[in-house]
């Protein structure tokens, strides 16, 4: 049987981009990943290796109305392409309960494990949420590993908080902070085996993209002003840009906007490149607003110096 | 033009409920070809007489004669495939080739099941949908398999949330008994499949009850269902819910045929063109508006999109404001996430179509309502035509912000007769229960409502939902909500005026008069002559579509 593991969590928690860090592992399994959410996890080429367009989604509803069953279908599916394991990125409103049994109980699957993702900025307000907080609660007590995400923005306090409020939801959950390589191991060894393999994404898009690149280098400031006046339309931006260090150097930075929320984070050491090129992939749902105008300004206000 | 095209036919009547504020009532009408002339009494039309052609057609002399029928809120896919199956239920249930007897103990369940087992001498296997624990009993694979130890027996719960078969079953899907046992919503020893694990057992079934020929053989019953109910127009309110290509196929191929009387109106569900998990983009967006040219003379796309807000009310997975459900561990579902919801309805909105939102509990509507607020904000639109379906769980002032905000209900009022007494004692308690389907509320506020049969969550019978509406009486024959209950006008008002509003045909059907369509729902009597609870057993004696009478078979 094949073993798939879960990953649950309500909207922005992080599932995207563990998804991502898995796929962007060198790693000895072939991995069919399903994503049900508009997240766009194979439009940064840089970030995902050959991915797949297959449509898969994953849903809630009722028997009557699911008696064509898309699950069923999609992990019928990913069986097909004879993977090493199965990653789920469940929807943001699957409970992780469900959805566990309706995997672990599916012909020529077992479960491995789920977890689900809890975004430390975000999980007090969702947890008051006048429509989702039951929802956001259940997920948090329907896993028995619970990883807290985007912890290098919250204060050491906040940290506690969350991490309080969730060892009351579900006292029992092994609870890891940061969705870091480290969490992709651990997630990752239940499912272990197979040589170097890409790994294969399924998903569907429903977006405008548009891509600003360039060469050279930029200064954070303007890089922040740039992302600040992005229309809240944009709903995901993601990419690299190469910002000014000390000493006439400059590093390659990882850019993502979920919301409102913003991270630049300098990345690992690479390999130095002589030309510095810089690509970021703005997403918004097709048709709202003018995504080229958008790059054009935002072009415009990263070069301020 | 020849003279005989301009012949009329005018059918003089017992009497004429027109729905017509200015025009009440009428002793005939006047027709030609697809439209209404006039109506109102041989003598007030004599102008038409003396300058036109004209027979008279005597044929509902002693008969009443209302605005034809329309349930804007039906699912001829999912009707497609239940109405194969044989019904065994709880409650009656009228189908045209037999009254549905209500059976109400295990003793009769298993009774008709032998009946059904001895009177089939066929191979398919046999499925029946209905079975209810409350009134049935548990029923297990050793019972079905002394039942039927060849032949494959499928049984259905009312509320599709689980079934149980026979070993010949497990055997014709081919479930892999191992696999099967590990799965904790699949209990093998007696043949118990629910929640996830219907899932496995779909997955072999499917192939043959979404087979062409079958759903096919399903729309020509659900043709007789229809015509019986007494409609002439009814709304397919989520074309697309299995695949879009298969439904409109099989529509087209069975209704856009002469024998069928009435026309459908198809809004499609979102996600019916791709991209069920996200808004739509711009090539979807298209497919929607697109779809209209496809139009047949019966079958019409028309301004709509289907969206879904919480889970099914039958399912009891709908969303609840405080205090929530009974159960505390039980939580309702969302069948789009709040800020999906959000998004989606805003491009449909830009794009200028009229939402149809699903939404069963009160935090479901909430969401419906707080989105139509924000849309209202960013782009005003006047007429816009946001229609809140279903509405199980409300409160009174959601009632009023949905008047606020323009927004028009269908709603399904049969849940009052067939939930509100469980939901009283399992799942809501009796406050809330008890005003469910508050259609009271809604006219009180000035709401345009209509209300739907859902069907096959509800039977297709839209004198008895209207009688629901008017009546509110349970199963167990209980009033519930004495306050939310309408009036007889109002009750009328639901199947046809605000039916026709719903669906955005007011100008052509739903009353009776000059320059609509000749579309008639004839009774054997006048509801005004009878006591209001008696408004169910009103036979419809047959219906006029487009002037063109289709009598129902005695």
């Amino acid at each position: 049987m094949i073993p798939a593991v879960l990953i649950c969590g309500y909207l922005g928690a992080g599932k995207t981009t563990l998804v991502n860090r898995l796929l962007n592992r060198r790693s000895d399994r072939r991995l069919v990943v399903l994503v049900n959410d508009f997240g766009g996890i194979n439009i940064d080429k840089d970030l995902i290796v050959d991915a797949d367009e297959a449509v898969i989604s994953l849903e809630n509803g009722c028997a009557c109305c699911t008696i064509q069953n898309s699950l069923g279908d999609s992990l019928d599916a990913a069986q097909a392409m004879r993977p090493d394991a199965i990653v789920l990125e469940a929807s943001g409103v699957a409970l992780p309960q469900k959805i566990a049994a309706f995997v672990d109980g599916w012909p020529g699957i077992r479960l491995a494990g789920s977890i689900t993702l809890a975004d430390c900025l975000n999980l007090e307000a969702l947890l008051t949420d006048k429509f989702v907080a039951p929802l956001v609660r259940d997920q948090i007590r329907g896993s028995s590993r619970i990883v807290l995400t985007k912890e290098d923005l919250a204060s050491d306090r906040g940290l506690e908080a969350v991490s309080d409020c969730i060892a009351s939801l579900n006292p029992g959950a092994a609870v890891s902070i940061g969705s870091s390589s480290l969490v992709v191991d651990e997630l990752i060894e239940g499912i272990e085996a197979g040589a170097d393999v890409p790994a294969h994404v399924v998903s569907h898009l429903a977006f405008d993209t548009a891509t600003f690149t360039a060469t050279g280098t930029f200064e954070r400031e303007g890089l922040t002003m740039a992302l600040e006046n992005l229309p809240k339309d944009v709903w995901r931006v993601k990419g690299f840009v190469y910002l000014d260090e000390s000493k006439g150097s400059a590093r390659r930075h990882s850019v993502q906007r979920v919301g409102n929320r913003t991270s630049i984070e300098p990345e690992r050491e690479r390999a130095p490149s002589p030309i510095s090129e810089n690509s970021v992939v703005f997403i918004a749902p097709k048709g709202l607003i003018d995504l080229a105008k958008c790059v054009a300004i935002f072009a415009e206000l990263i070069s301020r110096r | 033009m020849t003279v005989n095209d301009e012949k009329l036919t005018i059918f003089p009547a017992r009497s004429i409920i027109t729905m017509e504020r200015a025009m009440p009532r009428a002793s005939a009408i006047a027709i030609k070809g697809d439209r209404i002339v006039e109506v109102g009494s041989i003598e007030t039309m004599q102008p038409w007489l003396d300058n036109r052609p004209f027979e008279i057609d005597d044929r509902f002399r002693d008969k009443v004669i209302m605005p034809g029928f329309i349930d804007p809120h039906l699912h001829p896919s999912m009707a497609a495939i239940l109405l194969n199956m044989h019904f065994i239920t709880a409650l009656e249930w009228q189908l045209p080739w037999q009254r549905v007897p209500a059976v109400k103990t295990p003793e009769a369940f298993q009774a008709r099941l032998e009946e059904l087992v001895s009177k089939d001498a066929g191979r398919e296997p046999i499925f029946t949908w209905g079975h209810h624990p409350i009134w049935h009993g548990e029923v297990n694979r050793a019972g079905l398999d002394e039942l039927s130890p060849d032949r494959p027996l499928i049984v259905w719960h009312r509320g599709y949330h689980s079934l149980v078969v026979n070993t010949a079953a497990l055997k014709w899907m081919q479930i892999d008994e191992d696999n099967a046992r590990r799965h904790i919503h699949v209990d093998l020893e007696r043949g118990y499949f629910c929640e996830t694990g219907l899932s496995v057992a779909f997955r072999s079934i499917n192939r043959y009850v979404l087979d062409k020929e079958r759903f096919t053989a399903g729309l020509e019953r659900l043709k007789q269902v229809v015509h019986l109910g007494g409609h002439t127009t009814i709304g397919d309110m989520a074309t697309g819910m299995y695949d879009f290509d298969l439904e409109w196929g099989s529509l087209k191929s069975v209704f856009e045929r002469d024998d069928t009387p009435f026309r459908i109106d198809l809004i499609p569900t979102h996600g019916a063109f791709g991209g069920r998990g996200g808004p739509p983009n711009d090539e979807q967006l298209d497919a929607i508006v697109n779809a209209r040219s496809m139009n047949t003379h019966r079958l019409r796309f028309g301004n709509q999109i289907k969206m879904f807000s919480d889970g099914g009310f039958f399912a009891e997975l709908m969303q609840l404001g405080e205090p929530g459900f009974i159960d505390p561990l039980h939580h309702g579902e969302w069948l789009t996430p709040p800020e999906t919801f959000e998004a989606t309805a805003r491009a449909y909105w830009n794009r200028g179509l009229h939402v149809h939102v699903h939404c069963t509990g009160d935090l479901g509507l909430e969401l419906a309502l707080d989105t139509l607020a924000k849309l209202l904000d960013e782009r005003p639109r006047f007429d816009h035509r946001f229609t809140i379906e279903h509405l199980g769980v409300s409160t009174p002032e959601q009632a009023r912000r949905m008047a606020a905000l323009g927004a028009a209900a269908s709603v399904n009022v049969y849940y009052v007769h067939e939930l509100s007494d469980s939901f009283y004692k399992h799942v809501l308690g009796y406050e809330r229960a008890s005003q469910m389907s508050r259609l009271g509320t809604l006219m009180e506020n000035g709401i345009t409502t209509a209300i739907h049969s859902d069907y096959t969550m509800s039977p297709a019978m839209p004198l008895f939902n209207a009688w629901v509406a008017a009546n509110r009486i349970t199963e167990a024959g209980t009033v519930m909500g004495a306050s939310e209950r309408l009036t007889l006008d109002q009750a009328l008002q639901t199947i046809t005026t605000n039916a026709a509003f719903v669906l955005g045909r007011e100008n052509e059907i739903g009353t009776l008069r000059a320059g609509k369509y000749a579309d008639f729902t004839v009774l054997d009597a006048d509801p005004y002559d009878l006591p209001i609870d008696e408004l169910k057993d009103i036979p419809v004696h047959g219906t006029v579509f487009e002037g063109k009478p289709y009598d129902l078979p005695r």
